[in-house]
């Protein structure tokens, strides 16, 4: 018997590393709310990448108290308040070494991945 | 940032409302797409997904998710109680017994054998003394102690100190009795006590004939002295002689050999036994114990061996005489904690044992009951388990329950435990050391929490395990009410009866055992009647009474004026009173018989007594043979004796002894031999002690052989203690500085005597007592409920015929079987375990068969009684409302 949560923890945990950076750096541009977060992931990525709210607000709560993200509340003219994240000096450093961690895997996988490829095509 | 965990309720508050913006948000989105309000909130929560599943994920971010679900288990479990409130009684009753009986007696295992004595770096402190052969006791005189002084090499300080004597302070009004001890000016040195006020004694006021100093202890200088700082240098009055107080003893200090000490003065022992005055030589031995701190890295052996090399020495210079008597002196040397607390330990193990006993029957009990909740709680788990609880988050739900009620027991077992802690103040025998540091203090605080906390464990595993076995499937297809547990919680219910039966059946035993010692101490005869009879010393002081003569006059005059005070039937005075261990041994020559041989040591011994006429009827000691000392054997005639039947045992195996003479002379204010003329037989008296063996004992007349220090003794017609003004009143019109102390019965005395035997048996018989309880309520608790699980069965069996004899037997059957198992497992543990205990006993074999005859009959009738009630109950089962159950 295998709880919801349990299944979405195991969903996190592939996702987990990816998605605190891809919230870094769309902070990078600029302060924003859950909302606006998601919806710029989603577009930027070419309406790819669809964040889970369920993996996004624990997400972003986890980064807060880390102290990567900050939070405040502002009020907004749509009604009620929204919950306004900023990037902290150590999140920008955090972004840095993560991009970097990023990059080294993903020419590890093309590495891997490419070969093959070549030998299918001759 | 991690928020403080207080602050959760309104973060939780603000999550919800950044919930709710996310969702107004893609709803106003949608609608802007042109969709309808209905259908833009259902886009908007479709696109969100479950938001309570993140909303709570959210929350297991914030890190405190393991408190917020312990919280929320308490207050589970805190409705579960409360939603059975009987059920809830009985548990938190069982648990605060058992834990409250383990608190009560670890507090004192805690004050007397844990603690470190209140003294500086107590584990280098040592207890010496040195075991006389020829003597058959302990005895370490001055001549030792000035050459441990000198020549040791193993002692970084050593003190010699007397027992507790009693002393008359007077001129702060009434006169009154204080405890004091003789101490050397190194004996708060060595302990490493500083007065609070003023300072120690100085070796000139330690000196033969120095300065007579005082240090008071605290609760004196509080009670006589209202705690004024200007005591010292004030000039008391002890026993008639002043003293300057120099000093208050600290609050918490605490004297040796447990006894207090109200008021310490410096030893000025001589270095010498021997002193010659007026050109007679007197040998004053002055029974001295040593105290003393080792040097680091001295050991207990080599101070054995130095202090022997020492006593050798020392006793080579000695006279003859001296040396007969004193030779063959051994060094005995222990720790101070194991000289205070040796012979208590023992028992206090057994208590300590016995109480954890208890707490083990009193949580398979309270396991046998929450496995019989678990049964009923099945479909909860089994509930819980399909809307996706884990196993262990529910194992963790039940743990924190079980926890929960555990503490509650704990909280309830410390209250029992404070009013234990009164009664065992009140009923504690004397003689255990340092009993009154025993309090709630924070070591017994955190042993009762973790007691409690493993308490709760232990049970609670029972129906944890029984929860790991529940199968969601089977128990929610039964639906019915009848699920009944499984058979492993049934095996388990049925394990942990027959544990509860084995461990009471040991507890039982034991205290079957104490109890009998105690009857076989208390039936001994102490050899004379002790109903009746009133007793109080009287210390006559040397500087007013310097002759015998004096002495002699002062006790026949009192004697005389008590004898006719009305409701007196007769009254003496005697230089040593049963029971109390205080006479005095000296070597005897036996006219006719060969003399002591020089060689092998080996001397005829007696101890000594004396006493005025009127003595033996007073204490109805009775005559065997010849005649009682009285009147005619006055200050010049012949010396008479009469002894006892062990020394006509020990000396007169084949012989009259009346007419027999024979020379004694060591006593401490004799001097040289005198010859003594047996005159009758009396019976033997225990003087050392109930359980002690009776020595030959002669008893000579007070009026041949004054003493100064002498006990009344009164046979009254009247309550004993109704007579005590009086007899102050004629010893004040005799001598009106002269103090009575030391007032009692003699009944009191015997009392005194088998307190401890008594404050054992009593304990462990009500630990035995709560154990069967409990032990009983657990199998009525375990046979009711097979009964109330089997209902359907006994309706079919009475239907077909079952006659009520059948059914009867039926249950009774399967409960006495459970209980030979759980008595046959007692039995095999109580063999190995009353070993252990044999030290405490009195009079009765470990393995004592009428013991173990009686207690296994007594467990059976319990067991028994105890399954009565289920079983009559299923011989009642209605066979048609038995088969429509369901």
């Amino acid at each position: 018997m295998s709880s919801p949560k349990e299944r979405y923890q195991n969903r996190t945990e592939i996702l987990q590393g990816t998605l605190d950076m891809l919230i870094l750096q769309t902070l990078q541009w600029g302060p924003r709310h859950g909302y606006a977060l998601s919806k710029a992931i989603r577009t930027n990525s070419g309406e790819i990448l669809k964040v889970d709210t369920g993996s996004l607000y624990p997400a972003l709560h986890r980064l807060e108290r880390k102290g990567w993200i900050a939070a405040e509340w502002k009020a907004s003219e749509v009604g009620p308040r929204l919950r306004v994240y900023r990037l902290t000096k150590s999140g920008r450093k955090q972004l840095v070494s993560e991009r970097s961690r990023w990059e080294r895997m993903t020419a590890a996988i093309a590495g891997i991945m490419n070969p093959e490829k070549k030998e299918s095509e001759t | 940032m991690r928020f403080p965990f207080w602050r959760r309720g309104r973060r939780n508050e603000e999550l919800g409302e950044e919930v709710q913006a996310h969702l107004t948000l893609a709803e106003r989105e949608a609608m802007e797409a042109g969709q309808s309000p209905k259908d833009a909130r259902h886009a908007a929560r479709r696109e969100f997904g479950n938001v309570g599943v993140a909303e709570e994920v959210t929350r297991d971010a914030w890190g405190w998710r393991w408190i917020a679900e312990m919280l929320q288990d308490v207050r589970y479990g805190a409705r579960n109680m409360l939603r059975t409130p009987g059920f809830t009684a009985v548990t938190i009753l069982t648990l605060a017994l058992g834990i409250g009986a383990n608190t009560a007696i670890f507090s004192v295992v805690n004050a007397v054998l844990f603690r470190a004595l209140p003294y500086r770096d107590a584990g280098r402190l040592v207890w010496a003394t040195n075991f006389v052969k020829g003597q058959g006791q302990n005895l370490v005189f001055a001549d030792e102690y000035a050459g441990y002084r000198t020549q040791n090499h193993v002692f970084e300080n050593v003190a010699a100190y007397s027992a507790a004597a009693e002393y008359t302070l007077t001129g702060t009004g009434t006169p009154e009795r204080l405890r004091g001890a003789m101490v050397t000016e190194s004996f708060l040195n060595v302990l490493g006590v500083t007065p609070q006020l003023g300072r120690n004694f100085l070796p000139e006021e330690d000196r033969p004939v120095g300065a007579k100093a005082a240090l008071l202890s605290d609760a004196v200088w509080r009670a006589n002295f209202a705690a004024d700082s200007k005591v010292i240098g004030r000039v008391i009055a002890l026993d008639d002689m002043p003293y300057t107080v120099v000093g208050v003893l600290p609050r918490d200090f605490e004297f040796l050999d447990n006894t207090s000490a109200d008021v310490l003065v410096p030893f000025q022992l001589s270095d010498s036994s021997i002193q010659s005055s007026n050109g007679q030589v007197r040998v004053m031995i002055q029974p001295l114990s040593i105290v003393a701190r080792l040097r680091p890295g001295a050991t207990i052996a080599g101070t054995v061996n130095e202090l022997d090399a020492i006593n050798k020495r020392v006793i080579e210079g000695l006279p003859g005489n001296l040396k007969r008597l004193l030779g063959e002196a051994q060094a005995q040397v222990f720790l101070l904690h194991d000289h205070e607390v040796g012979n208590v330990r023992p028992a206090l193990l057994v208590l300590l044992g016995a109480v954890g006993f208890v707490l083990l029957i009193a949580c398979a009990n309270v396991a046998n009951l929450q496995l019989a909740r678990a049964a009923a709680r099945e479909k909860e788990v089994a509930i819980r388990g399909a809307l996706g609880a884990g196993r262990w988050r529910m194992a963790r739900l039940l743990l924190t329950e079980s926890s929960a009620v555990a503490l509650a027991g704990g909280v309830a077992g410390l209250l029992l435990a404070a009013w234990a802690i009164r009664l065992i103040h009140r009923f504690a025998p004397a003689d255990i050391p340092h009993l009154q540091a025993a309090r709630l203090d924070l070591r017994v605080l955190v042993f009762t929490l973790a007691v409690s906390l493993l308490t709760g464990i232990l049970f609670g595993l029972a129906p944890v395990i029984a929860a790991f076995r529940v199968s969601l499937n089977n128990t929610l297809k039964e639906g019915g009410s009848q699920s009944g547990t499984g058979a492993g919680a049934r095996r388990a219910q049925r394990v942990l009866m027959v544990a509860e039966i084995a461990l009471s059946f040991a507890l039982f035993i034991g205290a079957g055992l104490l109890v009998k010692s105690f009857h076989q101490l208390t039936a001994i005869q102490p050899g004379f009647d002790p109903h009746g009879v009133l007793t109080a010393r009287i210390a006559l002081p040397l500087d007013q009474y310097q002759t015998v003569d004096q002495q002699r006059s002062f006790f026949q005059q009192l004697v005389e004026r008590l004898q006719v005070l009305p409701g007196v039937a007769s009254a003496g005075a005697t230089a040593s009173i049963p029971l109390r261990g205080n006479s005095m041994v000296s070597t005897i020559q036996i006219e006719g018989q060969a003399p002591m041989d020089q060689a092998t040591m080996n001397v005829s011994t007696a101890s000594t007594n004396a006493v005025t006429p009127g003595y033996f009827a007073a204490l109805r000691v009775p005559l065997i043979e010849g005649r009682l000392l009285d009147e005619r054997d006055g200050a010049n005639a012949p010396n008479a004796v009469v002894v006892n039947q062990a020394f006509v045992r020990r000396y007169f195996e084949k012989e009259d002894p009346i007419g027999k003479r024979f020379s004694m002379g060591m006593g401490p204010f004799t001097h040289g031999p005198k010859t003594w003329t047996i005159v009758g037989v009396i019976g033997d008296t225990k003087q050392e002690g109930l359980a002690s063996e009776v020595m030959p004992e002669a008893t000579a007349s007070a009026l041949q052989w004054p003493r100064f220090m002498m006990t009344l003794v009164l046979r009254t017609s009247v309550d004993p203690v109704s007579l005590v003004s009086a007899v102050r009143k004629q010893v004040s019109d005799l001598d009106k500085n002269l103090p009575v102390y030391g007032v009692q019965t003699m009944e009191d005395v015997l009392s005194r005597e088998v307190a401890s035997q008594r404050f054992n048996a009593g304990a462990l018989a009500g630990f035995a007592g709560l154990a069967v309880l409990l032990a009983a309520v657990g199998i009525y608790g375990v046979m009711a409920y097979a009964v109330s699980q089997r209902t359907r069965e006994m309706g079919v069996r009475i239907a077909l015929g079952a006659e009520t004899g059948n059914v009867l037997r039926m249950i009774l059957g399967q409960g006495l079987r459970l209980a030979a198992i759980g008595v046959g497992l007692g039995l095999a543990a109580s063999f190995g375990l009353t070993r252990l205990m044999s030290g405490l006993l009195f009079g009765v074999k470990p393995s004592d068969p009428e013991t173990f005859v009686l207690v296994t009959g007594a467990l059976f009738v319990v067991a028994l009684a105890a399954c009565c009630i289920p079983a009559w109950r299923a011989t009642r089962v209605d066979p048609v409302i038995a088969l429509r159950y369901e």
